[in-house]
């Protein structure tokens, strides 16, 4: 799927020079995002937010919460009850005795968000696609109460290693990691009640952690993920039970790599787009001349100068029976 | 390559598990082990539930890695004596000071004046856990002198041999 350009205008000339950004960017924020202005604003000025995700397969909420009060820490809460916002924190928060002992996990609101539509019970068969460094995998084992199976695919065989070692630290047994493109699933003979593709992306959503993205986000970059994500999400589907949950996310803005690719599989496969309960504001039904089903509407979209959380985006797929 | 242990390895671990009073903990779960192309030796224990999954080409991780075997014999990992911290009644162990905790965490040996309480039957060379005041892990360490002398002042008397952020400081112990 090409990059949609749109007209450029006084208006994005000047935010691209005031912030720093190639201008065909900024038109496309102009279009996007809500508040652009303050959007752009939040990103180059302010520090991104810091959560911490509890991992209650080692501690409970309420003695940990203890622990690093008395350490000085200042926590806020946040929609989620094991995730809180670092408000305060004196000690670099991945060098504390707690984080070294699996107690929490950093983590973005958002990315816990995706987990939890997924709606995970105890003893489902889960699938996390491209599931490195394994945030999501541990919070997924940490709802499953370390029972069922996760199956995570990772195609970096060397960042394996690392989500190994995290997977450890925070007490995960429940896991299996595969060295696997997600598109390879299919080959398999597995049929899951769960699966969590935080596919891979542009990754425009996290420059504020990265403001280097600015100058390496291109067009191409924004083709390549959203053929790349296409793939994964039609392989997904095809491995799900009927009556399961596919959860897409990824901490992209562009609607090349998000509502879009939603739109291209509603009329391919028998599902239904479910409402995402956890905040966001509804995702945008109409972009570059192209105008998508309406039940796009219930995907939702996060931004860090409305949500303080990273630029990301959910969907909730119900799968109602296989291939139409 | 991940293979299913030997009945000499099983039986090393086994013993181990025993010693350290975390045999209940193998319940339900067993033992694979992974094999790299340097010939390490990583052991993974797992829910039966997720044997058939490993045995899969494509299969690198799963489960608790808890050790790993060298020259046949069995040498735990930090997740294996964090079972024991959480599981056991039965082993050896000294709570070290506040600031002795945070020097730990960086691999520092222990001083025999911060240390608040020692078990009684150390001996010399004896392996035990270094646990803060609250009882949670911060590593494995090797002591120096029989509980008697373990607490005496200006000397290190216990040598930390691993320690809870040794994975993050140094990502190249598994391959």
């Amino acid at each position: 799927m090409s990059c949609i350009i749109l007209p450029k205008s006084d208006k994005s000339q000047e935010l691209a020079i005031k912030y720093n950004f190639k201008e065909w960017m900024i038109a496309r924020y102009l279009t996007i995002v809500p508040e652009t202005e303050k959007f752009l604003d939040y990103i180059h000025n302010k520090v991104m937010n810091q959560y911490i995700r509890i991992n209650t397969l080692k501690i409970d909420i309420e003695t940990l919460k203890q622990k690093l009060l008395e350490k000085d820490f200042r926590l806020e809460k946040t929609l989620l009850p094991e995730v809180f916002l670092i408000k305060e924190a004196k000690y670099p928060i991945g060098a504390t005795l707690e984080y070294l002992s699996g107690y929490y996990y950093i983590q973005d609101l958002s990315s816990c968000l995706a987990v939890e539509s997924l709606d995970i019970k105890e003893n489902d068969m889960v699938l996390d696609i491209a599931s490195s460094p394994g945030g999501k995998t541990s919070f997924i084992a940490q709802k499953m109460n370390n029972k069922g199976i996760i199956l995570a695919l990772e195609s970096e065989r060397k960042r394996l290693r690392k989500m190994m070692f995290n997977l450890s630290r925070c007490g995960v047994i429940n896991t299996v990691l595969w060295n696997m493109k997600g598109e390879k699933i299919v080959n398999y003979d597995f049929k899951f009640e769960k699966v969590l593709l935080d596919a891979p992306c542009s990754c425009d959503g996290i420059m504020q952690k990265d403001p280097f993205r600015k100058n390496t986000y291109t067009k191409e970059s924004i083709k390549f993920c959203s053929i790349r994500q296409s793939q994964l999400i039609e392989s997904a589907l095809n491995v799900i039970k009927p009556g399961g949950l596919l959860v897409y996310s990824t901490c992209s803005i562009a609607p090349e790599e998000n509502e879009f690719i939603i739109d291209s599989i509603i009329n391919k496969f028998d599902i239904t787009i479910e409402s995402i309960d956890y905040g966001g504001v509804n995702s945008i039904l109409k972009f570059g001349g192209k105008v998508m089903d309406k039940s796009i509407k219930f995907t939702k979209r996060f931004y860090p100068h409305i949500h303080n959380t990273a630029g990301f985006f959910i969907a909730k797929i119900r799968v109602n029976n296989i291939k139409k | 390559m991940i293979r299913e242990l030997t009945r000499e390895e099983t039986t090393s671990i086994r013993r181990e598990f025993n010693k350290w009073g975390i045999f209940k903990y193998l319940i339900d779960k067993v033992f694979v082990l992974r094999e790299s192309e340097d010939n390490i030796k990583s052991i993974f224990l797992i829910p039966f539930n997720l044997k058939k999954l490993m045995f899969y080409p494509c299969s690198c991780y799963g489960g608790l890695y808890i050790g790993n075997i060298q020259k046949k014999k069995f040498i735990p990992s930090i997740p294996f004596f964090d079972i024991v911290a959480k599981h056991s009644n039965n082993f050896l162990y000294v709570i070290v000071d506040h600031n002795s905790e945070k020097l730990t965490l960086y691999g520092r040996d222990i001083f025999g004046s911060s240390i608040l309480y020692a078990s009684e039957n150390i001996e010399e060379n004896s392996l035990l856990l270094i646990l803060n005041k609250s009882k949670e892990l911060l590593g494995i360490g090797r002591a120096r002198f029989h509980t008697t002398k373990i607490m005496q002042k200006g000397k290190v008397t216990i040598n930390t041999l691993l320690d809870i952020g040794t994975y993050l400081r140094s990502e190249n112990l598994l391959k």
